[in-house]
């Protein structure tokens, strides 16, 4: 069960907020050992957004333009460009979130804990420029493209529970539950009602497409892929 | 060489699939996978696997750096994933076929302009028994080149109770005095 909630919580997110392209971000395995590079990602992430994405979202449309999804996802940051407090220099209101979401990334805290912390931030310091309702953070980091999709798959790798399966309880090659099952206790105390349902086995599935358009929403980075024929 | 673009198969898939190779932009892929211990210590014998996608559009000093490889599958398991693989690469497969078969509008910041993306799988990068996962080919016993396949000259020797692979002499050049040189180097 250690295990299972070290895949979970720490591990995984640290991974996705890593693949995110341009962005130097820490693995959880070695953050204790090179604490020098942790500022190195802080300004990386700075760099990211001031230097890459800003070029583009002054750009005038004077040709064809970004088409609809490229639009939201420059006015995405262009919205959340602002400065965190007025007069800070060393933070965005976006990095601050991503710094923040990295750390909860890094240290397995609940999600719970990280929307009291950013309740009591903005208690303590009301011209903070974070976003209200609090879970929109995570929706935040969702829209940037750190999200990732789980499926479901049968505990003996049969199939996955995806597309027309997706509903099923069961395998459809095996039989075996999709759910894992716990062993029932012999109380007289009565249960809760409904059991929560964990699933056996999860792919975590990072969307590529997304990742790719991305690549080439940067200045820098849609310029180097066509290094190889220009070089 | 000092990147893929010099390479041969490079050149050549361009050659056959002019219409992707007409447009730089068009992205290719390498896929590599492996099983890893997530938990930092090798006592534990436990593996997860990955699959990440390498851009090979970018200049060497980019493509294989950190942040610009894609981790795009994450399998947990205990064991070794062997042929069950297959069920797990399902979503990036399918992903792919799209990329390649129908392609994606992009917005390319540097021409600002919304272009028709497709992608190729090139290479993977893998050690030779994930090799075997990766295309169902064995890579042990009697065949176990999945260049060859069934060609691959290979024979048992039946003391020591192991496969040899001989026949080395197909790789020498025509004219080379060993090349023909059946009585000394032919295996049995």
């Amino acid at each position: 069960m250690i295990y299972e909630y070290l895949i979970i919580t720490g591990f995984l997110e640290g991974y996705d907020l890593w693949v995110h392209h341009g962005e130097k971000i820490l693995s959880p395995a070695n953050k204790d050992e090179d604490m020098i590079d942790n500022e190195d990602s802080h300004d990386d992430i700075n760099a990211l957004l001031y230097e890459t994405f800003r070029n583009v979202v002054d750009v005038k449309e004077d040709k064809e333009g970004p088409n609809d999804e490229a639009r939201k996802f420059y006015q995405m940051i262009n919205d959340a460009n602002q400065e965190l407090y007025p007069g800070c220099e060393s933070f965005l209101t976006l990095s601050f979130i991503i710094r923040l979401y990295l750390l909860k990334c890094l240290h397995g805290w609940r999600n719970s804990s990280f929307t009291d912390l950013l309740q009591l931030l903005k208690e303590v310091m009301p011209y903070f420029n974070i976003p209200e309702p609090f879970n929109k953070t995570n929706s935040m980091i969702t829209d940037l493209g750190f999200d990732y999709k789980k499926i479901h798959a049968c505990p003996k790798d049969c199939m996955l529970f995806w597309k027309e399966s997706e509903n099923l309880d069961a395998c459809s090659i095996c039989k075996s539950s999709r759910w894992k099952e716990f062993p029932k206790v012999n109380s007289k105390v009565e249960g809760p009602k409904y059991q929560l349902r964990v699933p056996a086995k999860v792919l975590r599935h990072f969307p590529l497409i997304p990742r790719l358009q991305r690549l080439f929403m940067c200045l820098k980075n849609a310029e180097s892929m066509r290094w190889h024929e220009e070089k | 060489m000092r990147h893929p673009a010099d390479g041969e198969t490079w050149k050549s898939f361009d050659g056959l699939h002019e219409k992707f190779s007409i447009d730089s932009r068009n992205v290719r892929l390498a896929l590599a996978s492996n099983g890893f211990n997530p938990f930092r210590t090798m006592s534990i014998s436990h593996s997860t696997w990955h699959a990440m996608m390498v851009v090979y559009n970018l200049p060497p000093w980019l493509c294989i750096k950190v942040e610009y490889t894609m981790l795009s599958l994450l399998i947990p398991r205990p064991q070794s994933i062997g042929n069950d693989i297959d069920v797990y690469l399902q979503p990036l497969i399918q992903e792919l076929k799209e990329l390649w078969e129908l392609g994606v509008q992009t917005y390319d910041a540097s021409k600002n302009e919304t272009f028709l993306m497709r992608a190729t799988l090139l290479w993977t990068i893998n050690d030779y028994p994930r090799y075997a996962m990766l295309s169902s080919w064995s890579t042990k016993r009697r065949f176990a080149c999945a260049y060859f396949n069934y060609d691959t000259n290979s024979s048992y020797l039946k003391h020591s109770h192991k496969m040899c692979y001989m026949d080395h002499r197909v790789f020498l050049p025509m004219n080379h005095p060993w090349r023909f040189n059946k009585k000394s180097l032919i295996e049995k």
